[in-house]
């Protein structure tokens, strides 16, 4: 599929088709909402049957549920401090969805949401009016301070307040491309280099040994997506911490 | 469960000393400090903010009717708050 026409299309896997037939196309219904659906279903059923048993020695997939739990609450309690506690299950439920959308994209004829700027930007947006919210709901007008630092002279102000604005507004756009330019980058190496062990095992003799290099590239580049899949899942959860303690103290 | 014959103490302390637990990370709020690291995300910081100063630009333009002015100026503000961004990257805010 990869080497049609001796070419590479890196690009493709990208595409949005839609699932279910024909009510799946009237409602636009794609493989991308399918994933997402079976990682949310996948995140349930890992935490529900983590949690079934409450064994004092964990099992499996209670030590996996637990570990995630803590992790993820270390991070918020780390980050903002005590009274992160009540923004856990935003935080949770943010790497959980991250998390497995990019490992479940990594499994072969899996479709990766989290390289859509659509979702992610979604995501980020969600993340950017929610810590909006949350500082302007706790320090009322207070919070337009955060856009001018106490001690400044005043005649800056035209000056400082705008960027100050920018660089908050810019806050959602760098998280949402962070995430997809990682995703779309690294599935368009892995398809790179798989075309190449495809083009070259078919040029005769010399074909089998030469298609052998991409091929190891290839096998090296998995393990680096695995990496960049937990790495930016979260690095998405630790910026979301970073915006909630600046919501939350507006330092 | 966590004063089990103060075991989570005993293992913490066995822990420490055979050198078994990672040393807390240091960096800007516990984010990934390698050189790749650092460099995609202030990448990232600079032209992200570049693109909203100027679509923030072009949109008061486009609603005033003032093209190009305020796409300018707000295209130069946009490189401003990158440098900005940077600048919060490697100086972290005292918390």
């Amino acid at each position: 599929m990869a080497a049609e026409g001796k070419t590479i299309d890196a690009l493709s896997q990208f595409e949005l088709i839609p699932v279910l037939g024909p009510v799946g196309r009237a409602v636009g219904f794609s493989q991308s909402n399918a994933h997402m659906l079976l990682a949310v279903g996948l995140v349930t059923i890992l935490m529900l049957v983590g949690i079934r048993k409450r064994a004092l020695v964990p099992g499996r997939f209670q030590a996996a549920s637990e570990m995630f739990y803590e992790f993820i609450e270390n991070l918020v309690t780390g980050q903002v401090g005590h009274e992160g506690k009540k923004y856990f299950p935003f935080v949770f439920a943010l790497f959980m969805f991250v998390l497995f959308g990019n490992l479940i994209g990594l499994l072969p004829y899996a479709f990766t949401y989290t390289s859509h700027i659509a979702v992610t930007l979604g995501l980020a947006a969600t993340v950017f009016f929610v810590t909006t919210i949350v500082a302007l709901v706790l320090h009322g007008r207070k919070f337009f301070g955060y856009f001018f630092p106490e001690g400044a002279p005043l005649w800056l102000a035209p000056i400082i307040v705008p960027v100050e604005v920018v660089s908050y507004l810019s806050r959602p756009v760098s998280l949402s491309v962070r995430l997809f330019a990682n995703m779309v980058a690294g599935h368009v190496l892995l398809k790179v280099f798989a075309t190449f062990v495809v083009l070259l095992g078919g040029l005769g003799a010399i074909g089998p040994v030469a298609a052998l290099l991409p091929l190891s590239v290839n096998v090296l580049l998995v393990g680096f997506e695995i990496l960049v899949a937990f790495l930016q899942a979260y690095v998405f959860a630790i910026l979301t911490c970073i915006y909630l303690h600046d919501a939350v103290h507006l330092h | 469960m966590e004063h089990r014959d103060g075991f989570d103490d005993r293992l913490r302390q066995a822990r420490a000393r055979e050198g078994l637990d990672p040393k807390p990370p240091q960096g800007a709020g516990g984010l990934p400090t390698g050189p790749w690291g650092i460099g995609l995300r202030a990448g990232v910081e600079v032209v992200s903010a570049l693109v909203v100063g100027a679509a923030l630009g072009f949109g008061l333009d486009r609603w005033l009717g003032t093209f190009p002015w305020l796409f300018l100026v707000f295209f130069v503000i946009g490189g401003a708050a990158g440098v900005l961004n940077i600048y919060r990257l490697f100086n972290p805010p005292a918390r």
